[in-house]
C-alpha cells in the first residue's frame, strides 16, 4: 500500500529529472572548471603544525626525562622566554610535480602557556578574507605564496593583534613520516566522510589510521561536511592522536625509531628566541589530553561565505566569537574562552 | 567501455535516481555532474571495476549521503503557502496525497531515502542495494523497514490532518 504510493510518487517526479544536454554541458563546463583549478587541487592538502614537532620532541624529551631527572642540575641547552608563547605553525603540501609558490594549507597558531601545561591549537581558517600587505585583500593562504612565512605571520598578527614568537613550516611529507614512524594513530571523527580519490568511507567513530589513512583524511577537503574547515579540525585531532601514539611507545628504548623520528624533514623552524628541544623540555608535563584544538565550528552559516570577483569563495571572520578568541589569545584566557565555547573545541568531539 | 559510451548508455538514468535521491532537479544537477567529473577523470579505474554502472551509481550516492551536508551545497526549499493551496476535489487530493509521500522522503535519513528509492524506483534486488550502499544485506533491509514505518506514520498524519476520514 505504502509501497505503492511509493512508486507512483516516484513515477509522477521522473519529468523533473534534469535533462541529459544539460547534465553534459555541465559537466564538461565542470572539468573544465576543475582543470584550471587542478594545481590547487592536488596540493590542496595537509599540513601538521609546530604541533607535530612539539609533540615529537615532547614525547621524546619526556621519555628521556627519567634518566636525565636523577641528575641533580641538568643545565638545560638554549634559552625559551619566560611566558606565554604564540608561534605560527605552517602547513604546505609541496609536491616535486608542482612548482613554487605554495599556499599555506594550513594556518594555526599553537598557543604554549605560561606554566607550560598546555597546548592550543588554534586554527584560523586558510579561506578568510584577510588584507595582505602589499597585495590587497585576499585568503589567508595566498600570503605564504606571496611571501613566504613572514608574511604569512605578519597577516596573521594583523589579524590576531598578537606579537608572534617565530614560524613552524611543516611539510605533508613530514606528516607521512611521522605516521610511518609512530604506527597506527587514533583518531576519532565526529562525521562521516569519504575520501576523494578512492571513494572510501570512514564513519563517524575511533580508528587508528596508518600513515596512508593519515595523509588521505589530512587532504581531503572536499568530502567532508565543511571543507577545509573540517579539514583543518581533522588535521588538529590527527595532531593529537600523534601525541597519544608517542606517548605510548617506548621511544628511548628503540635507538631506531628515535633517530627515524629526529631525521624527519620536511620542518622548518624559525624560532629567533626558542630553542625548541629546551622548549620541549619544558613541556614534558604536557599529556596529549591537555593539547586542545580549537576551530571555527563554522555552523553552516553560509552568509559568511563571499564570492570574489575572481570567482573564489572566502570566508569571513565570525564576528561576534573571532574577537573574543583573539583576546583570549592574547590575554592567555583559552581555558575560559574554551569553557564558553566548547563547539569550538575541535579535539574533543567524541570525548 | 569508453566514458563517452558509457554517458550515452547511463546517464539519463544517473539523473532520474539523482533526482528520486535529492528531491529537487537543481540538487540532483550537481550531484550527476560531480560525480560524472570524477568518474571521468580515473575512468582508467571505474571501466574496469565488474559494473561500471554500479560502481558509478555507488559514487553518486556516497555523495548524496556525506558531501550533501556541506553548508554551501544546502538549498533553501521554497514550498508554496498551504494557504494559497486550492479547496483539493477527489482527484487533486489523490494526487495531494502522493506529493505527502514525496514530502514525507525528506524526512528520511539519506541512506534510508536511498535504499527506499534503490528497491522502489529501481527496483534492484537487495544484494545489489546493499553493494551499492556498501552495507550489508540486513542493513539494507533494516533502512526499508524503517523508512517505510516513518512514511506510513507521516502519511497516516498527513490524512488526519486533512480530513481524511470520510
Amino acid at each position: 500500500m505504502i509501497e505503492e504510493l511509493l512508486r507512483e510518487s516516484f513515477a509522477r517526479h521522473e519529468a523533473q529529472a534534469p535533462a541529459t544536454e544539460t547534465l553534459r554541458r555541465g559537466i564538461d563546463a565542470l572539468a573544465t572548471r576543475r582543470r584550471h583549478r587542478r594545481t590547487a587541487v592536488l596540493t590542496g592538502g595537509v599540513a601538521a603544525t609546530v604541533a607535530v614537532l612539539l609533540v615529537a620532541v615532547t614525547v621524546i624529551v619526556r621519555q628521556l626525562a627519567p634518566v636525565v631527572g636523577n641528575l641533580p642540575t641538568v643545565p638545560l641547552p638554549g634559552h625559551v622566554p619566560d611566558r606565554a608563547l604564540n608561534i605560527l605553525l605552517l602547513g604546505l603540501d609541496t609536491r616535486p610535480e608542482f612548482p613554487p609558490p605554495y599556499r599555506s594549507d594550513i594556518v594555526s597558531v599553537v598557543h604554549v602557556s605560561e606554566d607550560r601545561n598546555h597546548v592550543y591549537l588554534v586554527d584560523i581558517p586558510r579561506d578568510l578574507l584577510v588584507d595582505i600587505p602589499g597585495h590587497g585583500e585576499d585568503k589567508l593562504s595566498s600570503a605564504h605564496a606571496f611571501g613566504g612565512p613572514q608574511l604569512s605571520a605578519t597577516v596573521v598578527e594583523n589579524l590576531t593583534g598578537l606579537e608572534l614568537d617565530g614560524t613552524v613550516t611543516v611539510d605533508l611529507g613530514a606528516l607521512r613520516e611521522l605516521a610511518d614512524i609512530l604506527g597506527p594513530v587514533p583518531v576519532c571523527l565526529p562525521f562521516s566522510m569519504s575520501v576523494s580519490t578512492d571513494g572510501r568511507t570512514f564513519e563517524p567513530g575511533c580508528y587508528t589510521l596508518d600513515s596512508d589513512d593519515v595523509v588521505d583524511i589530512a587532504r581531503e577537503r572536499y568530502n567532508v561536511p565543511m571543507g577545509a574547515i573540517s579539514r583543518a579540525a581533522n588535521v588538529q585531532r590527527i595532531l593529537v592522536g600523534f601525541a597519544e601514539q608517542a606517548a605510548s611507545l617506548d621511544l628511548l628504548g628503540d635507538a631506531d625509531q628515535l633517530a627515524a623520528l629526529l631525521a624527519i624533514d620536511g620542518i622548518t623552524i624559525d624560532l629567533p628566541d626558542i630553542d625548541p628541544v629546551a622548549l620541549a623540555a619544558q613541556l614534558r608535563g604536557v599529556a596529549a589530553a591537555d593539547i586542545v584544538g580549537i576551530a571555527d565550528p563554522f555552523h553552516g552559516a553560509a552568509d559568511r561565505i563571499v564570492l570574489l570577483p575572481s570567482g573564489a569563495s572566502v570566508m569571513l571572520l565570525d564576528q561576534q566569537v573571532a574577537p573574543q578568541l583573539f583576546s583570549a589569545l592574547h590575554d592567555e584566557t583559552l581555558a575560559d574562552f574554551v569553557a564558553a565555547h566548547p563547539d569550538w573545541v575541535s579535539t574533543s568531539v567524541l570525548g | 567501455m569508453t566514458y563517452d559510451d558509457f554517458v550515452d548508455a547511463s546517464l539519463a538514468g544517473l539523473s532520474r535516481y539523482a533526482l528520486m535521491l535529492a528531491g529537487d532537479p537543481h540538487t540532483a544537477q550537481d550531484l550527476v555532474q560531480e560525480t560524472m567529473v570524477r568518474a571521468r577523470e580515473r575512468w582508467h579505474r571505474v571501466s574496469v571495476t565488474a559494473s561500471p554502472e554500479r560502481y558509478v551509481r555507488r559514487m553518486l550516492t556516497n555523495l548524496y549521503i556525506d558531501w550533501h551536508r556541506a553548508p554551501w551545497r544546502r538549498r533553501v526549499h521554497l514550498r508554496a503557502d498551504p494557504a494559497e493551496w486550492a479547496v483539493p476535489d477527489d482527484h487533486a487530493q489523490r494526487a495531494a496525497d502522493r506529493d505527502e509521500i514525496w514530502q514525507a522522503l525528506t524526512a528520511l535519513p539519506r541512506q534510508q531515502r536511498a535504499a527506499v528509492v534503490l528497491r522502489y524506483y529501481e527496483d534492484r534486488a537487495d544484494q545489489e542495494i546493499a553493494d551499492i550502499l556498501g552495507c550489508s544485506v540486513g542493513a539494507v533491509r533494516g533502512y526499508i523497514s524503517k523508512a517505510l514505518s516513518t512514511l506510513r506514520a507521516r502519511a497516516g498524519a498527513a490524512q488526519l490532518s486533512t480530513g481524511g476520514f470520510r
